[in-house]
């Protein structure tokens, strides 16, 4: 086991209790296609359709063999549209619990099974986007052979679920788990992050734990440091809980329904607790306060979603995150000495003060053209110069840009948060890496 | 405040479109977020933003101006008021600063922002805060006996030709306080050099005449004993490093220069490495001058270099302007050492201008983002490429 320590970044936001509470069980789930990055969804169910668990609901126009499963059984009471016809949220109320059944394996002959038969059975369980192929996040394609798989324990939020509470009693589905990946990949990576706490028998398995901020334990920035030469860049990864997803498809031959996430954040009323839950519950069978006026960003707050309108659990989205509305404009807010400002800067007092910091979703200032201040690349956990990296996508300079380092731009967020200039540069640049991204294929 | 907040909504109205003064929105919109700063609404991720805005950075800058402010005050009116015998008490001298230097202020900033509010209603953007520093640093770098068209006519230029012809706050080129010195240096000599301009005084009067500490050296001999001048003019090192002495209104206290290089330092506003660089820049070359080379120069030992002139002033306020100098780090570190260096250089080698600080900065200025382009191309060379 090696230790990587990884300076720059920020650090988490909300601390979350290490207590898992069940959640009261969901009348109705909605699977959110538009939070699912690169997809072009295509629905398969119509309004008034009754589905098994299992069941597939929509599929990936690019590649068809692609299925987003129904993780409930019941009638597709409303699909929502969003702008251009985007796929808002499909709406099932849950009536009878039948499985679809598929294919299952027993643990033992998991390494006996061809690799394109495990594959087939992931993709036609719908669990192969669980897999992500880096630098542009997308899922892999199945016949590729990665150079390595990395298995993150830890949450691409920094609120996600910890390892001790979802790794508890799914040992033996975590190391099924890493069978199927001995099979898809020679090399496997296991990285968790140095502060977690892991049960004994998979301590022992770990292969690097990650030290330092957010975003030190993404896989980006984890690949980022430890690299040694190109093709390393296109490695996969999946995260913990996923694997664990997969690995109870692959022995049960059900689809999986249940995950842990976490609820936090400043306004929430609550302790900040992990709940297990079905995928695509709503928020409100996690928390019993009203959430009306409040943002809930899911996916963490750095680099979620706003989903104050369709707050359900997602296939990604591990974490919910209560935040507080942008308050009113503060009177000479620029020369107040502020010991409670949320900041890194050394201009308000609040570097002094190790307490609770006012945590609020508001921009605190307006765009301004970039001052050359080098704040951003201060912090950036992959050692790029965002600002730089920024002008060159600005001035419509692909070649520059990719020299630049946009590629290896890991989409923390955490430039966007420091920059005083308040420019969107995360997203700008996220922007840029599907552009070209898509280019591509 | 509830009705500073009314009153800015029931305004709104006559300056947003269709209104009375749509074209004047800027200046409706800078006053009312002057007053009230926005909080603004985050339309994509991260869904937290710092605290820190252009505004409050600006104003830490202006923070660490205000010692030196008011000393300047009071040393523009102590040794206006001590030349011509009258109220040396400081109150007397205080006001009599105030009688010189607030007018030169309200000129910079009203002129200042006259142009930057006609370019902001041309381009239809937001006035930026850059302003509020440069209409501040430039009435101290001037001498008080500056008349009020001659600050006029510099300020315009320095916004015009320094700032907004590039685009604004953020793509000037040139740091816009000292273009516009610099302009007034060239454009009115008299009254921006020589003994006469550095102590106010008044209309009717003959100029006082009072050598700086540069034009001492720069009148002097090689045998002479610099410091043994400097002692009989008044300018033992103690009174350099305080600075009440005649010069430009802000500049001439070294320890206060320090103070605010301080706040800026640790703030993390303005980089120690352009400051601490420069200094090392300024105390090599001047030693090496003095070791090497027999000119007058060389009888100032380095620390009297370092408090000597505007050098001070200009490394802490004018070099760490991050839109004109280099925003990386090792960059910083030769662009600092080089504005020490050419400071030096101009100091001693060009006895026409013997102020080289601001031309060393406005030099230092033109190379920075050539600076800034090999270290990028460097460090982003050693990346390993992932295509």
């Amino acid at each position: 086991m090696k230790n990587i320590n990884i300076k720059k970044g920020y650090t988490q936001v909300f601390d979350v209790e290490s207590r898992l509470e069940k959640a009261i069980s969901s009348k109705e789930v909605a699977l959110t296609p538009s939070r699912i990055p690169f997809i072009k969804p295509k629905l398969l169910v119509k309004k008034g359709d009754l589905l098994k668990i299992g069941s597939p609901v929509f599929f990936d126009k690019r590649n068809p063999e692609i299925k987003f499963l129904s993780p409930a059984g019941g009638v597709v009471k409303n699909i929502v549209f969003g702008e251009r016809r985007v796929i808002k949220k499909i709406l099932i109320v849950i009536e009878k619990e039948e499985y679809e059944q598929f294919e299952s394996i027993n643990h033992d002959k998991i390494s006996k099974t061809d690799r394109a038969d495990l594959v087939k059975h992931i993709i036609n369980g719908g669990l192969w986007p669980l897999f992500r192929e880096l630098p542009y996040r997308d899922y892999p394609n199945k016949d590729k052979i990665p150079p390595q798989i990395i298995v993150n324990l830890n949450s691409p939020e920094p609120e996600g679920p910890s390892p001790s509470v979802y790794l508890e009693n799914e040992e033996n589905n975590f190391f099924a788990g890493l069978e199927i990946l001995n099979k898809l990949s020679d090399k496997t990576f296991i990285i968790s992050d140095a502060s977690d706490e892991v049960p004994d028998q998979i301590d022992k398995l770990i292969t690097h734990k990650v030290a330092g901020n957010y975003p030190a334990n993404d896989p980006g920035t984890f690949l980022y440091h430890i690299k040694k030469n190109i093709p390393e860049n296109s490695s996969w990864y999946i995260f913990g809980q996923d694997l664990i997803m997969i690995a109870k498809l692959v022995l049960s031959g059900k689809y999986p329904t249940d995950k842990v996430v976490t609820v936090s954040g400043s306004m929430n009323k609550d302790d900040n607790l992990h709940y297990r839950v079905r995928v695509g519950a709503p928020l409100n069978d996690l928390v019993k306060h009203t959430y009306d006026d409040f943002k809930i960003i899911q996916g963490g707050v750095f680099r979620g979603y706003d989903t104050s309108d369709t707050p359900y659990s997602g296939y990604f989205e591990n974490s919910f995150n209560l935040l507080k509305k942008e308050g009113e404009d503060a009177l000479f807010g620029f020369v107040m000495p502020g010991f409670k400002k949320n900041t890194v800067s050394k201009t308000f007092f609040s570097f002094l003060n190790t307490g609770t910091r006012e945590i609020e979703c508001s921009l605190n200032g307006e765009e301004r053209a970039c001052v050359n201040c080098g704040t951003c690349s201060k912090f950036c956990p992959v050692d790029m110069f965002p600002n730089i990296t920024y002008k060159a996508v600005y001035a419509d300079e692909v070649e520059e840009a990719i020299f630049s380092g946009l590629l290896d731009c890991v989409e923390c967020g955490v430039c966007s948060f420091v920059c005083p200039s308040k420019i969107e540069l995360a997203k700008d640049l996220k922007n840029a890496k599907s552009e070209y991204y898509k280019e591509q294929v | 405040m509830k009705f500073m907040r009314d009153l800015f909504k029931s305004n709104e109205k006559f300056f947003t479109k269709g209104g009375m003064f749509e074209k004047l929105h800027p200046l409706f919109d800078a006053t009312k977020t002057f007053f009230f700063l926005p909080k603004g609404k985050i339309r994509s991720f991260p869904f937290l933003r710092d605290s820190i805005e252009l505004k409050r950075f600006m104003s830490i800058v202006i923070l660490s101006l205000i010692p030196l402010l008011i000393f300047g005050i009071y040393n523009t009116g102590y040794q206006a008021n001590l030349a011509s015998d009258s109220d040396i008490s400081l109150q007397g001298a205080f006001f009599k600063g105030l009688t010189i230097t607030l007018p030169l202020i309200i000129v910079s900033y009203s002129v200042g922002f006259t142009w930057e509010i006609i370019f902001s209603v041309i381009r239809k953007h937001k006035i930026s805060e850059g302003f509020l520093v440069t209409g501040l640093l430039y009435p101290l770098i001037l001498p008080p006996s500056i008349s009020l068209i001659q600050a006029a006519v510099g300020i315009s230029f320095g916004v015009i030709i320094g700032k907004e012809i590039f685009g604004g706050t953020g793509r000037n080129i040139l740091n816009p306080a000292l273009t516009a010195r610099a302009f007034l240096f060239f454009a009115y000599p008299s009254s921006m050099s020589g003994d006469s301009v550095w102590i106010f005084s008044g209309s009717n009067v003959d100029a006082i005449t009072s050598a700086t500490p540069l034009s001492i050296v720069a009148n002097a001999t090689i045998s002479d004993n610099i410091s043994m001048i400097f002692n009989q003019a008044g300018l033992s090192l103690k009174t350099l490093f305080f600075g009440s002495y005649p010069g430009c209104i802000g500049e001439t206290s070294a320890f206060l220069c320090f103070i605010g290089g301080l706040i800026l330092i640790i703030t993390g506003i303005g980089s120690f490495r352009t400051i601490i660089g420069g200094i090392i820049g300024l105390l090599t070359t001047s030693f090496l001058v003095s070791y090497f080379f027999k000119v007058p120069f060389a009888n100032v030992t380095p620390i009297q270099h370092l408090l000597i002139g505007g050098f001070a002033f200009g490394i802490v306020f004018m070099a760490t302007d991050p839109v004109s100098s280099p925003g990386m780090n090792i960059s910083r570190w030769i662009y600092g050492f080089l504005i020490g260096f050419l400071t030096v250089v101009i100091r001693v080698f060009n006895p026409a201008y013997p102020e080289g600080v601001m031309l060393a900065i406005l030099f230092m200025n033109i190379f920075a983002p050539l600076l800034d382009y090999v270290e990028t191309r460097i460090k982003l060379g050693k990346r390993m490429p992932n295509v």
